[in-house]
């Protein structure tokens, strides 16, 4: 277990004001049954300068091997420091068991570790948000008060543009045929009004075995004043081995919007098949690893299982300089204590917009089937625009999953927009390569814009993209000292690292 | 709109939607110009972003020419003329200087309601003098108000335009003496003094932005923007079949509405020359002008972008003696709201006879409206949403007023805790939608238990009457309001079909009371549907 220094750990917690809403940072250590453990003293040895390395400068007496691990949308990333091992690799090419098999008997060789030693591992993952966004996981049955079962539906955002005349709202999570209404009732001080009817209760568990629902979502009103009602529906249907999520359990959002709270619920419900998943593919990757009688202990901070990197990077050891971190799946800026989520992403996707002009889109595309230099999929991305503008520095993990006969396919899509946009006149032939720099351009631009506003002096550049923009960067905003972090390509796994339990 | 009638055009429409399509010698040029365009675009509207909806952005040009929108960004139809109108007046009254901040809701004014306030901030961003460079606005929304004598006084309390903050310092005794007026909106003070640091934290945002070496936020590119985008206007215009139409609808209080709508190559012209004059409604001409250019923009499903260049395009004539000039009474809360969306249903009916996509059914677009008053002068209003009509496109969206759809935030807990009510329950009134080949959307319902006795009082408009199917779809359900007094086990109609669209009711402690929203009217055969589903 790691002892840190007094000062670092105060520091930490000045630096964490999320802290107590960390979710997915998920902390597993084992043990071998004789408890044997390795001893190290070491420095941190990545600090960007002396100010910044006397912060973080931790004295580690580590009776245990500690890896930090980053499950991205596509690509999990993995850090130790002593010994130093760092690996990234692509879920659809090595499985989370896999490449983390791989990960630990390295380190353990490099370390010289043994099958009994502990082995404390950090993880921030994207579960939830995977699942949510690619439909994997599963429906729940959402219990309201009766008279209310409608409500989650039209509380839907409406997804269409203003003012369309055949307007839609975005599918809810929960089809309506899954929504139950009871009568049991309590008045906006908590007193009872209507008590919990079991046969009301017994007639639904009927229905939820019939529609082979497993996981319950009870959103009952007035559930923050007085829980007895979410409760006594919990113990019912946990007694019938049922997983129940309650609202009244997310507390930061207690005061605010019922819908919000059974909105959460109703994900956190849906995604769990996919946190368990995960949970069972990081147990395996130890299985064969050490002895039996292993202990693998999960404990969460908070009550929600979001966040993913975005928690560990605010948990994390912050540097003084305002710091940019250009992740593959995300961007962020580290400043004034906080993380802030950019509005942008190395995957963002691009479409011809309202301009008639091939534009960055409101979403991104992700990395699965991949941006189109995997050579699969058939959606631009601005990865295969910086990939066509031969602007990508090696990433590990990434690089060799590039297809080099993709580069004629990016081009050939280019064109193709560039003509249906009418970007030629007859007479001229028009260069592909025009328009992705055209393209690149709005991107850094609107990406330093939203980065730097309004800051001057120093601000260092971290993430696994941040050698390939900083050049972008730095030729947009010359006045900024734009420094990369040393091994900050690894940062997402680091912060999971430095993420104190 | 029911019974629209068609004249004949005055020049030959075109049978082809997408005609007349213009060659562009240097299109090459013109496209990466459009990218910078776009740029700027985006960068404007990421300035808004902290705003929400009902903002926007302008130039402040001086007295020499006219102020340019530089952007808005809302979801109501009323916004898109009256805000940047508002923020002129505003200007023009209080001379803002940077993060100076004025308020105003003077419906007449405004053409807003009574319960909508508008702030507009001034920034000075590019030189280091006082006066402001930049207009930014944002729209402030309570709950709506009605009143029993039907006059605006009644409704709430009216703003003319007037500083609310100076220097960025927001004045709150003078915030605090609005809200000691009798039927001044609950939390105005604390929602008007948010708005207000929302607004100067955009403007501060504004200002770094400016800072930006690369940044396109300057006076020169503002007018380069607007030149790009009348050129992106002028491509989409070139879309729209040419010719004219003239259609009559008779709103359901006996006023005929006319229009004459006119499409030629570089502009939407709209003459409602021959509409009546109205005791009971009064909209402003820039109302007026809103609604057009809300359908107008509803054309393009690649959108556009709301600003002055796409503004240049339509042009509005309404002659004074029409309601819809701001030459007769101010109209209340509801009137506006009924008058509005007829008016934006008339325009869309003309559209249609042009254009068959975007035929739709005959179902009201217009919000409807229920308070409840208790003792102490303390009230609780909500909206009735009625189901959008299907249309030729597809099904009509539940519970959704498509040209003013305001955010269904009816938080049960809330009202409970301050407010004796009880709410038995609210969603989608089902199967209140038309049937026919597509379905019109359902209306919301609401249903209430009374704690204490109070007086209810509703406005459904043309909700309880107005639900026509087109084209073979059957008509929605009418609004209806019922109610089940204490001790009762029956259910009583208190307003059904064809009766009195405006009431009021007294309640006693353990009544109850369920608000029905019509339901949007159905668009096609069914049997065609049934057709389509058997050779399926």
């Amino acid at each position: 277990v790691p002892v840190i220094s007094q000062k670092n750990r105060r520091n930490a917690t000045a630096h964490s004001p999320f802290r107590c809403e960390l979710d997915n940072v998920v902390h597993s250590k084992i043990e071998t049954e004789s408890g044997a453990s390795l001893k190290m003293t070491s420095h941190q040895d990545e600090a960007v300068d002396d100010d910044e390395r006397s912060d973080v400068e931790t004295t580690q007496e580590r009776e245990s091997l500690s890896l930090g691990v980053s499950v991205g949308e596509s690509f999990v990333e993995l850090y130790s420091s002593t010994p130093s091992y760092r690996s990234r690799w692509y879920l659809t090419r090595k499985s989370l068991t896999e490449g983390l098999k791989e990960a630990i008997t390295a380190v353990m060789e490099a370390g010289e570790g043994t099958s009994e030693t502990p082995i404390e591992i950090h993880v921030a993952s994207t579960a939830v948000e995977r699942s949510l966004k690619r439909g994997h996981g599963q429906s729940p049955a959402i219990i309201v008060a009766s008279g209310f079962e409608t409500w989650f539906g039209l509380r839907q955002r409406v997804v269409t543009p203003t003012f369309t005349l055949q307007p839609k709202r975005k599918e809810p999570l929960v089809s309506k045929d899954f929504v139950f209404g009871i009568s049991g009732r309590l008045q906006s001080n908590g007193h009872e009004e209507t008590p919990i009817r079991i046969e009301e209760l017994e007639f639904l568990k009927s229905k939820f075995d019939l529609l082979k629902i497993q996981h319950v979502v009870v959103a009952l009103p007035h559930a923050d004043k007085n829980p007895e009602h979410e409760l006594q529906v919990a113990k019912y249907f946990e007694e019938h081995d049922m997983k129940v999520f309650m609202s009244h359990s997310i507390a930061e959002m207690a005061a605010a919007d019922p819908v919000a709270r059974w909105t959460e619920c109703a994900e956190l419900a849906y995604a769990e098949l996919a946190v368990d998943e995960e949970r069972a593919q990081i147990a395996a990757a130890f299985e064969d690893l050490t002895d039996h009688g292993s202990v693998l202990e999960w404990t969460r901070a908070g009550h929600g299982l979001r966040g993913g990197v975005e928690s560990a990077l605010s948990q994390a050891v912050r540097p003084n300089d305002p710091t940019l971190h250009l992740g593959l799946d995300h961007f962020y800026l580290l400043n004034d204590g906080a993380v802030h989520p950019l509005g942008l992403s190395a995957s963002q996707g691009l479409k011809m917009g309202e301009w008639s002009f091939p534009g960055l889109s409101d979403e991104p595309v992700g990395l699965e089937p991949g941006p189109m230099l995997f050579g699969k999929s058939q959606l631009l991305s601005i990865l295969d625009i910086l990939f066509v503008q031969e602007r990508l520095q090696a990433i590990e993990g990434l690089t060799p999953l590039i297809n080099e006969k993709s580069r004629s396919r990016i081009q050939e899509t280019l064109l193709a927009w560039g003509k249906s946009a009418g970007l030629t006149d007859g007479s001229t032939r028009l260069d592909p390569k025009a328009i992705a720099e055209d393209i690149e351009s709005g991107f850094i631009d609107q990406l330093a814009h939203d980065a730097f506003l309004g800051l001057k002096g120093k601000v260092t550049l971290q993430g696994a993209l941040a050698s390939t923009l900083q050049p972008l960067l730095k030729k947009r905003r010359p006045d900024l000292d734009l420094i990369l972090k040393p091994d900050g390509e690894w940062s997402e796994a680091k912060a999971c690292l430095e993420s104190l339990t | 709109v029911s019974r629209i009638t068609s004249s004949s055009s005055t020049r030959a429409p075109s049978s082809n939607a997408s005609l007349s399509k213009t060659t562009r010698p240097n299109r090459k040029s013109w496209h990466f110009e459009a990218a910078q365009a776009h740029a700027l675009h985006d960068l404007l509207s990421s300035l808004l972003d902290p705003l929400g909806s009902s903002c926007m952005l302008m130039t402040e040009a001086g007295a020499k020419s006219e102020n340019a929108i530089l952007s808005i960004r809302t979801n109501r139809a009323l916004d898109l003329a009256t805000l940047p109108h508002a923020a002129n007046l505003c200007h023009t009254y209080v001379k803002l200087k940077d993060r100076d901040v004025a308020i105003l809701n003077e419906p007449a004014s405004a053409g807003s309601t009574v319960s909508d306030f508008t702030l507009v901030a001034g920034v000075c961003f590019e030189t280091a003098g006082p006066m402001a460079e930049i207009l930014i606005a944002k729209r402030v929304s309570f709950p709506a108000r009605t009143s029993e004598s039907g006059r605006l006084e009644d409704e709430g309390v009216r703003v003319p335009p007037m500083p609310i903050a100076a220097g960025g310092k927001v004045n709150t005794d003078i915030l605090s003496a609005m809200s000691m007026h009798p039927f001044a909106p609950v939390g105005l003070v604390e929602g008007i003094t948010n708005a207000c640091n929302e607004l100067l934290a955009v403007a501060d945002k504004l200002k770094k932005s400016a800072l930006d070496p690369g940044s396109e936020l300057r006076r020169a590119s503002f007018k380069r923007y607007l030149t790009d985008c009348t050129r992106m206007v002028d491509e989409r215009l070139h879309r729209l079949p040419l010719g004219a139409k003239t259609v009559t609808s008779r709103l359901p209080t006996g006023e005929v509405l006319k229009l004459q709508l006119r499409l030629d190559e570089t502009r939407v012209t709209f003459d409602f020359a021959g509409t009546d004059a109205s005791t009971r409604f009064g909209l402003t001409d820039m109302q007026t002008f809103s609604a057009c250019m809300a359908v107008t923009a509803s054309l393009f499903a690649d959108g556009l972008p709301m600003n002055a260049a796409t503004f240049s395009m339509v042009q509005v004539s309404a002659p004074s003696r029409t309601f819809l000039s701001g030459r007769g009474p101010v109209g209340t809360v509801q009137s506006t709201r009924f008058a509005f969306a007829a008016i934006c249903d008339l325009v869309r009916a003309a559209f249609a006879q042009m254009t068959p996509t975007v035929r739709a059914s005959g179902g009201t677009t217009s919000l409807g409206h229920f308070q409840f008053e208790f003792n102490g002068g303390k009230f609780w209003s909500s909206n009735l949403e009625p189901g959008a009509p299907a249309s030729a496109e597809g099904a009509g969206l539940d519970a959704y007023a498509i040209w003013e759809p305001r955010p269904a935030i009816f938080a049960v807990d809330e009202i409970e805790l301050n407010f004796p009510l009880k709410v038995i329950g609210c969603g989608i009134r089902a199967q209140s939608g038309g049937k026919g080949l597509h379905r019109g959307g359902d209306g919301a319902f609401y249903s209430f238990e009374v704690l204490e006795s109070c007086k209810v009082r509703w406005a459904l408009g043309p909700q309880i009457s107005k639900t026509d199917g087109a084209d073979g779809g059957k008509a929605g359900t009418a609004a209806k309001i019922e109610v089940r007094r204490f001790n009762s086990t029956t259910l009583d109609p208190l307003v059904e079909y064809g009766g009195n669209s405006d009431g009021i009711a007294s309640l006693n402690a353990g009544d109850q009371i369920h608000f029905f929203a019509a339901g949007g009217g159905g668009f096609g055969s069914s049997k065609e549907k049934a057709k389509e589903e058997s050779a399926e």
